[in-house]
């Protein structure tokens, strides 16, 4: 990358002048090299495609009228040319006529001095036709500096959460190797252990488990985003799944005072529903850890125009308006946390939202600081998503 | 009542920690187990251990169990050895595939009761005696 920048700035200007009158030729080459420019007098167009090809000017000054090969035929031949194209091409000649100016415009010069010439025009036309094209060149670079640096971290966060995937993937083995054998330690464990082991255990266990459950919902995230999570779709009573969701939770829901609201007539939700009873559990989960000593969470489920909603409620500390949406993204929990503020646990609330957005549904909270949280999520009524929704 | 026949599973994965959490875990459920690290000597294990079912890893080195189980399906005397395959990779055709053919698939890791469970479930279809 580094060879392809062209080397302006340090260099003095390269300066092709081609005309076919000797006099012409040495007084113009002569002029620019006093003004401390490098010039290189052609007297053709043949010779001047030659002197090109050698080495690159940096710019030409050209005559129209030459025989064998005029200025437009050279100038023609350089934009035909990928290479070549660039060098800007000022016109230099006796002819002026408007018809004139117009053709060599047309033949891709970049501007047109009449002869007899003021050699101060024809510098100060020099000088701007330089600098535009070393801001041409200087442009390009930056362009690609820019996509190169713009592929680079695309790169890098591909690399980034592939490496995630992997690390987290990597777990499951050994992960399964410690809660099994836990679990079977536990399996008799009062014949075996006494008092505060018997404890150690259960707390070993039990924190393996919640590990589990971060790796499965870090890995269900990454599978839902790449919307290769296939849904298991069912039809099933949303009381059975609230239950379910609170009896997974195990001894967590004594922490508070939970209320459920179960509603006379079943609700039923046409959804995968291992999924959502997740889904329950962790907002519910979020709710007790999150709330002070003494809180109240309220979980309810109601039909709601054509679909279901549920509602998990806490007397909390509330969550200020400006994280309402970004506790529900990845990379969003990331930064909230860095600002010390917890609403919930690893990415649990992610998971959420794409379980949710995986059945057509929605999810949301309304919250005020001070007053608690609802934490909500619609599932739609209808079965038609279970194709369209994998 | 006699003491029943124990079934014999044998277990393939490469993750030797899975391997003894299944090995020990299942003994303890009344499982006769065999663990095999290397899925390319799965089918000489079969044959030598005539299990009752195979619970296979998906996700293995030179040989996944997706081979192993086709190399199973082929075999004129193991083609009806039940499969129950464990992952940690499950994507839409896996287990779109698997369920197709009346397969089991479960994501590790899994509690082992659970995995008992299905076992028995399979080699028991309908409701009979309880084993353990």
């Amino acid at each position: 990358m580094q060879q392809n920048k062209p080397d302006i700035e340090q260099k003095v200007p390269d300066i092709l002048v081609v005309d076919d009158t000797t006099a012409n030729l040495q007084l113009l080459a002569g002029m620019l090299k006093e003004r401390g420019y490098r010039v290189r007098p052609v007297p053709s167009g043949k010779l001047a495609l030659q002197a090109i090809q050698k080495e690159q000017p940096d710019l030409i000054l050209l005559d129209i009228n030459m025989p064998e090969m005029n200025g437009y035929e050279v100038c023609a031949f350089l934009k035909a040319d990928e290479a070549l194209k660039e060098i800007p091409v000022l016109f230099i000649s006796a002819l002026d006529e408007t018809i004139d100016k117009v053709k060599a415009f047309a033949a891709g010069g970049v501007d047109y001095i009449t002869k007899p010439f003021q050699f101060e025009e024809v510098e100060a036309r020099v000088k701007t036709h330089l600098k535009l094209r070393r801001l041409q060149l200087e442009l390009e670079r930056q362009n690609r500096q820019l996509r190169e640096n713009y592929e680079q971290l695309k790169k890098l966060e591909d690399l980034r959460d592939n490496l995630t995937h992997m690390v987290v993937h990597d777990m499951r083995s050994p992960l399964m190797g410690i809660t099994g054998h836990l679990e079977l330690l536990e399996m008799d464990a009062e014949n075996k252990f006494s008092g505060d082991d018997l404890k150690y255990l259960r707390n070993a266990r039990r924190s393996g488990l919640v590990l589990v459950g971060m790796v499965t919902s870090l890995l269900d995230i990454n599978r839902l985003e790449q919307g290769q999570m296939p849904l298991c779709v069912t039809s099933s009573d949303m009381d059975d799944l609230v239950q379910d969701a609170l009896n997974s939770l195990g001894s967590l829901t004594k922490q508070v005072s939970l209320l459920y609201n179960k509603k006379s007539e079943p609700v039923m939700v046409t959804c995968d529903a291992n999924l959502i009873t997740r889904v329950i559990a962790n907002l519910v989960g979020n709710a007790i850890k999150f709330a002070p000593e003494g809180s109240q969470v309220t979980v309810s489920a109601n039909k709601e125009g054509e679909g279901t909603k549920l509602c998990v409620t806490d007397t909390g500390n509330g969550i200020p308006l400006e994280y309402h949406g970004k506790i529900f993204e990845k990379f969003g929990q990331v930064e909230t946390r860095q600002h010390r503020q917890r609403y919930s646990t690893g990415l649990g609330l992610t998971f959420c939202k794409l379980a949710v957005e995986a059945h057509g549904g929605n999810i949301g909270v309304e919250s005020e600081v001070g007053r608690g949280s609802t934490f909500w999520f619609t599932l739609p009524l209808s079965n038609d998503r279970t194709e369209d929704s994998k | 009542m006699t003491v029943q026949k124990r079934h014999k599973i044998l277990v393939v994965d490469d993750a030797l920690s899975i391997g003894q959490v299944l090995k020990s875990g299942l003994e303890k459920h009344g499982f006769d187990i065999r663990y095999e690290s290397r899925s390319t000597a799965a089918i000489t294990a079969c044959l030598d251990f005539r299990p009752d079912l195979i619970v296979l890893d998906v996700d293995m080195p030179v040989k996944d169990g997706g081979q192993v189980a086709s190399e199973l399906q082929e075999h004129p005397t193991l083609r009806r050895t039940p499969v129950i395959f464990l992952t940690s990779l499950v994507s839409q055709d896996e287990s779109a595939k698997r369920n197709a053919s009346g397969e089991i698939l479960l994501s590790k890791p899994i509690p082992i009761a659970e995995l008992a469970a299905r076992i028995r479930a399979v080699l028991h279809p309908a409701p009979s005696l309880d084993v353990t």
